[in-house]
């Protein structure tokens, strides 16, 4: 195998420490506006892509895959998003990115007039491309954080897509009912919502996303210093080789994958104990109150105490989240709707820790190859777990499937415990290994 | 340290694709002009509950009906009792017009089948 090269940037420093920091505000000030509009672009598709599949085929499980090709399309396009960011920077990257949503949403909307099942996944699909983007964006915007802040920057991006979801929420029924009084069909004035949106965060990032972040932090563009880019491959390697790295990435999964299940299994389970709409809305609103409106907290919390501490939290949320919902039958409401927060916040603790982890273990001219990785590697699990889903419950029963949950948030706990352990043995061995001078003393 | 602002040209790029997003599907919608959906009738002739009653078997439709998007299913009930065909009542002497716009599954009770009636539109 080929191995990545691995150099410290040493070139003369192109911007003071001060022009850092200046650049690194703006730099947030931007990436906000762009995920807020990327935000309510992802959730416009996402909203009406379940209920346009099922009115085309009048299939469920069809309506699904057409659900989960938002995940499938960003998980394909991480990779490859890091490797234009890797060579031409942030800006290149986010707004090649963004300018495939748009092509996305266009092709949905055609699939929505014409009625075709395919060219609905095929444009659902492109629209991935735009998730990817709005995930690359918290990794943009640490590129220039100071190690202190990097948590609370990751957070304040995750928290953006609150204010997304939101807007989104409400502007997608707005967008449809608008594009009926122009002539459109049902459901297609919400992919012209996403199209713009996602259209308006690429100008944003290409007009404002200047100088590029990743540029100033000397990932790109440093003649002097190589800052040769691992391949997906030996990124992976990278990831394998590095024990802090693995538990990022495996957190990652486990709380992709445990959100993306409980997520998609508990409107079944509750709709199946005859619980209203409205109860199902509010617990879905729960959920998502767990996922996005503490984030700020759990940055801060992050840069005080470590990643490590917040892993094992998230672990723990994700275990008793999962038990919680798994317990409570499908006509109870306040088991379901704890369970969701927790495992909503869970995953808040999880991506917010393993983001700030993965940073802080790579230089920068390795980071973006990895970050692409770790992320592929998580929304690809959550789009094999929202596809497998509906089949899991019918075989195993809500039960059944939060108990497995229950298990990776186990798995987690014992993952983070293990790899504190295993490093602090190293430390002290490494710190017991008698140095040159004391071989010449000794001699 | 600011880099080199994108030209106009870039802008207008922008500019006209949001446009075309907007306009080129408003205008196709317009240009493909779907076809008219076909009406079904379903007319329930007076007497038929006192047949059914009766234990007389009544075969006015078939229990299994697949339907096309945008048909219309026509009821016109001549009873002089109500009947129900799959989550549609339609009273007596009256008559019930249901368009079709989305693919759906109905299936439930049917006073005219003794297994129910099941709909499909797609």
């Amino acid at each position: 195998m080929r191995q990545a090269v691995v150099m410290i940037p040493v070139a003369p420093a192109l911007y003071s420490d001060d022009e850092k920091a200046v650049v690194q505000t703006h730099t947030v000030r931007v990436l906000l506006a762009s995920q807020t509009s990327g935000g309510v672009g992802l959730v416009a598709t996402y909203i009406v892509s379940a209920l346009l599949a099922k009115d085309i085929t009048g299939s469920a499980t069809l309506a699904t895959i057409a659900a989960a090709c938002l995940s499938i399309g960003a998980a394909l396009v991480s990779v490859p998003l890091s490797r234009v960011m890797a060579k031409k920077g942030r800006r290149a990257g986010l707004r090649m990115a963004y300018l495939v949503g748009v092509a996305g949403a266009a092709c949905a909307v055609l699939a929505a007039i014409t009625r075709n099942y395919p060219l609905l996944c095929l444009g659902v699909l492109g629209a991935g491309a735009g998730n990817a983007a709005n995930l690359a964006t918290r990794y943009a915007a640490s590129d220039l954080a100071h190690e202190d802040r990097r948590a609370r920057t990751i957070s304040i991006i995750v928290w953006a897509t609150t204010i997304g979801s939101t807007t989104g929420s409400v502007a997608s029924g707005f967008a449809s009912d608008f594009g009926n009084t122009i002539g459109l069909p049902d459901k297609a004035g919400s992919y012209v919502l996403s199209g713009l949106m996602f259209l308006i965060a690429a100008a944003i990032v290409e007009f404002f996303l200047r100088p590029d972040p990743l540029v100033v932090a000397g990932g790109i563009g440093q003649q002097t210093v190589d800052t040769t880019q691992p391949t997906p491959r030996e990124a992976m390697h990278l990831i394998w080789d590095n024990p802090s790295a693995r538990l990022a990435v495996g957190a990652m999964i486990v709380c992709q994958v445990t959100m993306v299940g409980v997520m998609a299994l508990t409107p079944l389970h509750m709709d199946d104990g005859g619980q209203s709409q409205n109860a199902i809305g509010m617990m879905m609103a729960m959920h998502i109150w767990g996922m996005y409106a503490f984030s700020p907290l759990v940055g801060l919390l992050t840069d005080r105490i470590g990643s490590f501490p917040m892993l094992y939290i998230c672990g723990g949320l994700c275990t008793w989240g999962a038990f919680w919902a798994a317990l409570t039958p499908g006509d109870a409401k306040l088991g379901v709707f704890m369970g969701n927060f927790l495992i909503g916040l869970g995953w808040c603790f999880g991506v917010i820790a393993a983001s700030s982890l993965i940073v802080s273990l790579f230089p920068i001219h390795q980071r973006v190859a990895v970050q692409g990785v770790g992320d592929s590697a998580m929304i690809g699990a959550g789009a094999i777990a929202g596809l497998s889903s509906g089949a899991l419950y019918s075989v195993f029963d809500y039960r059944g499937v939060n108990y497995a949950n229950a298990a990776f948030g186990i798995a987690l706990i014992s993952g983070v415990a293990i790899t504190y352990f295993a490093m602090r043995r190293s430390r002290i061995a490494d710190a017991e290994l008698p140095t040159e001078d004391d071989a010449v003393t000794t001699s | 340290m600011e880099e080199r602002r994108p030209s106009l040209r870039v802008g207008l790029g922008f500019l006209a694709t949001a446009v075309v997003l907007v306009v080129v599907p408003v205008g196709l919608a317009r240009a493909i002009d779907e076809p008219e959906g076909f009406t079904y009738l379903i007319e329930i002739p007076k007497g038929t509950a006192s047949a059914l009653a009766a234990g007389t078997e009544v075969e006015i439709f078939p229990a299994d009906l697949d339907l096309r998007l945008r048909d219309i299913l026509l009821i016109v009930n001549k009873d002089d009792v109500p009947h129900t065909i799959g989550q549609i009542a339609v009273g007596a002497g009256e008559q019930v017009e249901r368009t079709f716009g989305q693919a759906v599954s109905i299936s439930g009770f049917c006073s005219l089948h003794t297994g129910g009636v099941e709909i499909s539109v797609g």
